[in-house]
């Protein structure tokens, strides 16, 4: 049983800019946590404050229910993987694995037993004999990881692990370590400026950005309803469509007009429909804002029409600049406010470059954002419907077991 | 087609039969006089300042001379015979093994700590680590003189300070601890540099892993430092060993050999011989059985190199 708390954590070095600023967290035990941003955002600060490699400025840590601010590292009984793997040059695989045992004055045969028993887990033990030098990137990242695990940690703490690996051999750490996760049971928190690897391995995705949280939620809800607009850019493979809009009534309806563009004479309009309308026109009627929609939101005519709300968004005709084609699907990429925009097709659809398309978002998956918080609008109708969505999931799962 | 082409052919296509790249036709080398030239100036110098000392003292060790150095009559290794019959050149060869042994175990460990505190960062980095570099700049002689002073029995500053009355230098016990632990100081600053350079070739992450790890400070100095350190260890340890040996300057102006035989190193043995009495030959062999001696340590440590570093 292990849980962390982050009470107003912040890293300073001068006194007065912050690396981190403000970091509150729960972390239950065995849960999964990612602590996702580009680079400089503090994600790599606030995990080596939790290992106790730095010292914590601000703010409060607790590891059930101890204060850790002013813990050694040896002394906070987590264990870490590093990005560079550290391992001891001047020791072989099987004494790099042993030493958090070996200095703990742990007998010799235990000692053995639990090496044989890690290196079979990873599928090392052809190479216990040998040093890290004679070692590829893979082989060390799984060392790495075995060092980690020889003990009972309170949590494991992973600093970028898979970031030196060739992207092959990351896809298949990343379903290693989910099963790793599954069989030790013990909290992992884990750095990474991969998306994609957050979005996978996550049980809870720490969104970070200028050392200040964005957002901290399940993979599905970050996804799905973005805090902000750095969040819906940064989350997901294909970054969020952004849109300069005003919110307008036509007849009845609240629709985002998009904003004039020098040379085209389309504007382009989106119906919001429901609740989500009705707050729109409560709270931002003839104002700007920022209109966010996912490339896989957006449709061509027949799609629209299939799913029934062709009559809804008006179609938007866009001249595509580039098409990449993925197999599974094709990506339409076009020019809206001087901006690169992204749609996600069928692969049937034959628009090539040069060529115009209709496009047709799907009105229940747009987002909006103010235009001077950047925070999403609906946070507060997306905040709802995922507590009653997790309630539901709660449930279906009680009456499962 | 000539016989050497058909062959090198052959010899291609059999490197390509076995996977081997073809022999490619590399354009002749020239190769002529141009190189050697090059080479001349450092063999001059070496030729004047190495080689003919070197071999003229192997030559001489053979002789008995007259007091301007010339051979005068062939001895044949009566020198050595001498030597090695004689008290005081067996005596000399335990004191030179003794002052080694002082010397380098000393300027290591001087130097290890040294660095090893100045790998951190802290106020006043700068003038500790100026500070434990200077031995280096040092002069042995000037160096010497100083000591003279502070070991003086009765106005020195070491006796004052703590309150003893000993003659540090011309007493027999201490003597040989005074030079020796001197000369580990002077030669503590440049394994301060080495050290300090060994230490920053050392990956901080993996101390960072060993504190979360568990492991505590002296831990941590035992199974990463030092390993890690190894390589540039085996070659400061050579390094002083020779040094060492070759100790004079501070020996001569401390203690000029005494008192008695206390401190007649080897070299200040060469010294006497050759300037005092004016024994050219003599002297000549014991250069030679110092030269074996340094040479048979040095070999042995490679050896055992080989086997000890392993990363």
């Amino acid at each position: 049983m292990s849980e962390i708390i982050l009470r107003n954590v912040g890293k300073t070095y001068d006194g007065h800019t912050y690396a981190v600023k403000g970091v509150n967290l729960d972390i239950k035990d065995k849960e999964f946590v990612i602590l996702v941003g580009p680079s400089g955002c503090g994600k790599s600060t606030t995990l080596r404050m939790i290992a106790g490699l730095e010292d914590i400025s601000d703010g409060e840590m607790w590891v059930d229910g101890e204060l850790n601010n002013y813990l050694d590292p040896q002394q906070r009984g987590l264990s870490m993987v590093f990005q560079s793997y550290a391992l001891y040059p001047n020791m072989n695989v099987y004494d790099n694995l042993a030493f958090s045992l070996k200095i703990r004055g742990i007998a010799k045969d235990q000692i053995d037993k639990r090496v044989r028993q890690v290196a079979e887990l990873l599928q090392i033990t052809d190479f216990l004999k040998r040093y890290p030098a004679a070692l590829s990137g893979g082989q060390r990242q799984r060392v790495a990881i075995g060092s980690a695990i020889m003990r009972k940690p309170k949590a494991f703490l992973m600093d970028e692990p898979l970031s030196n690996l060739d992207a092959k051999l990351r896809a298949q750490m990343r379903v290693e370590l989910q099963k790793l996760h599954r069989a030790l049971g013990t909290t992992i928190i884990y750095v990474t400026h991969d998306q994609t690897e957050a979005m996978t391995l996550g049980t809870l995705i720490v969104v970070m950005r200028h050392g200040v949280v964005q957002q901290a939620d399940k993979p599905t809800v970050v996804y799905d309803h973005p805090a902000n607009i750095f969040v819906g850019g940064f989350i997901g493979q294909y970054s969020m469509n952004f849109i300069n809009a005003t919110v307008r009534q036509e007849e009845g309806r609240t629709v985002l007009v998009f904003e004039k563009e020098d040379g085209r004479t389309d504007r382009g309009e989106v119906e919001v429909p429901g609740e989500r309308g009705a707050l729109l026109k409560e709270r931002y009627n003839n104002q700007r804002v920022i209109l966010g929609i996912r490339p896989e939101h957006i449709y061509d005519r027949a799609d629209a029409e299939r799913l029934g709300f062709a009559s809804m968004s008006r179609g938007i005709s866009e001249t595509v600049t580039a098409r990449e084609m993925l197999g599974a699907e094709v990506m339409l990429y076009f020019m809206r406010q001087g901006v690169k925009q992204s749609a996600r097709m069928r692969p049937d659809n034959s628009t090539k470059v040069g060529e115009s398309i209709d496009l047709f978002y799907d009105p229940s998956q747009i987002h909006v954002f103010d235009r001077e918080t950047e925070a999403s609008v609906f946070a507060e109708l997306d905040a709802r419907d995922d507590a009653a969505k997790a309630a539901d999931d709660a449930q279906k799962e009680e009456v499962g077991a | 087609m000539s016989d050497a082409q058909s062959a090198a052919k052959a010899v291609s296509e059999a490197r390509a039969d076995k996977g081997a790249a073809p022999i490619k036709d590399n354009p002749p080398r020239k190769s002529g006089i141009a190189p050697y030239l090059y080479l001349v100036p450092s063999f001059v110098i070496f030729a004047v300042f190495l080689f003919y000392p070197f071999f003229k003292t192997i030559w001489l060790s053979l002789y008995k001379t007259n007091k301007l150095g010339q051979a005068k009559i062939f001895y044949g290794i009566g020198n050595y015979v001498d030597l090695f019959m004689s008290d005081w050149f067996r005596n000399s060869m335990v004191v030179t093994l003794v002052f080694v042994v002082i010397v380098v175990v000393g300027a290591m460990a001087l130097g290890l700590i040294t660095a090893v505190l100045c790998n951190k960062a802290f106020p006043g980095l700068r003038v500790f680590s100026t500070a434990y570099a200077l031995p280096m700049a040092i002069a042995s002689s000037s160096a010497a003189m100083i000591f003279q002073i502070m070991l003086h029995p009765s106005v020195g500053i070491v006796n004052k300070l703590l309150g003893l009355d000993i003659n540090w230098l011309n007493d027999p016990k201490t003597a040989l601890w005074c030079v020796a632990l001197v000369t580990a100081w002077l030669n503590s600053g440049i394994n301060f540099l080495y050290f300090s350079a060994g230490l920053g070739n050392i990956d901080e992450t993996i101390y960072e892993r060993a504190s979360v790890d568990g492991a505590n400070s002296w831990q941590q100095f035992v199974h990463l430092t030092l390993p890690g350190l190894s390589p540039i260890m085996f070659y400061t340890l050579v390094v002083n060993i020779i040094q060492a040996f070759q100790s004079f300057g501070q020996i001569k102006i401390l203690t000029e050999g005494g008192p008695g035989e206390a401190t007649n190193v080897i070299v200040y043995a060469i010294y006497r011989d050759a300037f005092f009495n004016y024994k050219f030959g003599a002297a000549s062999a014991e250069s030679v059985i110092l030269f074996i001696i340094v040479m048979i340590i040095t070999l042995i440590m490679f050896r055992i190199e080989k086997r000890g570093v392993r990363y």
